[in-house]
């Protein structure tokens, strides 16, 4: 079986021409970049445009992809900028309900209450931390990237997104703490 | 790729963190999850997780999720739609193509200015003082415009930059405008009336400035305070023109026909990008 292609390969035949390839790009990152701006917005809706406008700017921005670019960061930082865009308009949308239809079973139900009010804990505390530190978080413990390659894509350097993870962490900790403790 | 640090080596996590926000990268998945159980796919959208890269997808799990294919179905349509305007084809420029066209068009009206429009006494003008008109203006334009045009896959300005950079470009114009070297190049009005002589000026630096504005947004790209960098960098462009165009002297002239046309613009975009935004959901389009 053929060697899957890197996203790097993917995103040169795209550049090319290789109209294939841009829809494995999104099958790839699609979810990833749902999942996070939904995490930091809180609205479907919203994380789905701002899915659709982030490879919509990639097709737009592919000519400037270099043969030694990373394809993630390149991603990652589109979809941030979108975000942090998203904030600077005050468009901060309510709450959205994420799971209106509650047909399960009854155990299954109580479970998933159960999960839900642990999530929501988590988005809570999450919603507590200034958008400069959330968007550390964000990139550095829920997609795993490296401090350089957070700092890469906040456009900070890494001593800053080390400080920020730090205070981060910390007020996440204190926040989950008392949560868990009440 | 580097490898993700791991969380016990990690100076800046806490310790008990992991405890409470779960393993990293996997941590609201365990967050969510209630004592022990596999959470469930609507657990996990519920948490914003993302399912991509799990070694055992669940049937389940695509439960929550918007549905991709009909997404990029959609996406697809927008690209196809966008692609069918020349204009379009512009954006899709590399960055440097992009600067260079919008540089091009005000270093073009620059050169009609003083081909076709110069001022009469453009001879007289000391030649020293001249550059450095132009090259303090010239140095911001460009600073301008890379910022205007920045690519939108490096992370953007932030608004206190942009802000500051746009009072900047104002500020030196209107520096420049009263400075007594600048002010003094050219003929005294015949009447002591500035806004007399200067409405003209505006007029014209606006009629240079729109094109200058029309390129840099037509070439951006969607960059985050994109119209207020571009009316900076056509503020600066318009009064670099007028430097080379109008023979008036006088600071009063100068800072209403000619350093104003700055503030004026960026005001105007401003405004109205205020009253556009308010019912607006984020568009590239």
């Amino acid at each position: 079986m053929a060697a899957e292609q890197t996203d790097e390969d993917l995103m040169r035949a795209y550049v090319a021409g290789d109209h294939a390839a841009f829809q494995q790009l999104f099958d790839r990152y699609a979810p990833i970049v749902f999942g996070m701006t939904r995490r930091h917005l809180r609205n479907e809706e919203l994380a789905q445009e701002i899915t659709q406008q982030t490879f919509f700017r990639l097709h737009s921005a592919r000519n400037d992809f270099r043969l030694d670019s990373k394809l993630r960061p390149w991603l990652l930082t589109i979809a941030m900028n979108l975000v942090r865009e998203h904030w600077r308009r005050g468009k901060r949308r309510k709450m959205v309900e994420l799971d209106p239809e509650t047909k399960a079973a009854p155990q299954a139900e109580r479970s998933r209450m159960e999960l839900d009010e642990r999530s929501q804990l988590l988005h809570a505390a999450l919603q507590q931390l200034p958008e400069s530190q959330r968007e550390v978080v964000e990139l550095h413990w829920f997609q795993e990237r490296p401090y350089k390659e957070v700092a890469e894509i906040v456009g900070s350097s890494e001593g800053a997104v080390r400080v920020r993870a730090h205070r981060a962490y910390g007020k996440l900790k204190k926040l989950l703490k008392a949560e868990v403790a009440d | 790729m580097a490898e993700p640090s791991r969380v016990s080596e990690d100076p800046e996590i806490p310790d008990e963190l992991e405890e409470l926000l779960g393993p990293r990268g996997t941590s609201a998945r365990t967050a969510v999850r209630g004592s022990g159980e596999r959470p469930t796919a609507r657990a996990l959208a519920a948490a914003g997780l993302s399912t991509e890269g799990r070694e055992d997808p669940e049937p389940e799990l695509a439960q929550g999720q918007p549905d991709f294919s009909a997404l990029f179905a959609d996406l697809r349509a927008q690209v196809e739609e966008a692609e069918a305007r020349p204009s379009f084809r512009l954006k899709t420029q590399p960055t440097s193509v992009r600067r260079l066209i919008s540089g091009s068009v005000f270093v073009g009206l620059l050169l009609a200015s003083v081909a076709y429009l110069p001022r009469e006494d453009l001879a007289a003008y000391p030649l020293p003082l001249l550059l450095t008109y132009l090259g303090s203006l010239g140095t911001l334009f460009v600073l301008t415009l890379f910022a205007a045009l920045k690519p939108i896959h490096e992370p953007a300005l932030s608004a206190a930059k942009v802000h500051g950079l746009t009072a900047l470009a104002f500020a030196a114009t209107c520096v420049l405008a009263v400075l007594p070297p600048f002010a003094h190049q050219g003929f005294e009005p015949v009447v002591p009336d500035a806004l007399f002589h200067a409405v003209p000026c505006m007029i014209f630096g606006f009629v240079v400035a729109l094109p200058v504005y029309a390129i840099v947004r037509l070439v951006d790209r969607g960059n985050p305070l994109g119209r207020i960098l571009a009316a900076a960098a056509a503020g600066l462009a318009a009064n670099m023109i007028l430097e080379v165009h109008c023979p008036i002297a006088g600071a009063a002239h100068r800072g209403l026909g000619h350093a104003a046309i700055l503030g004026v613009l960026v005001l105007g975009v401003v405004i109205v990008e205020r009253i556009a935004s308010r019912d607006r959901v984020l568009s590239l389009r």
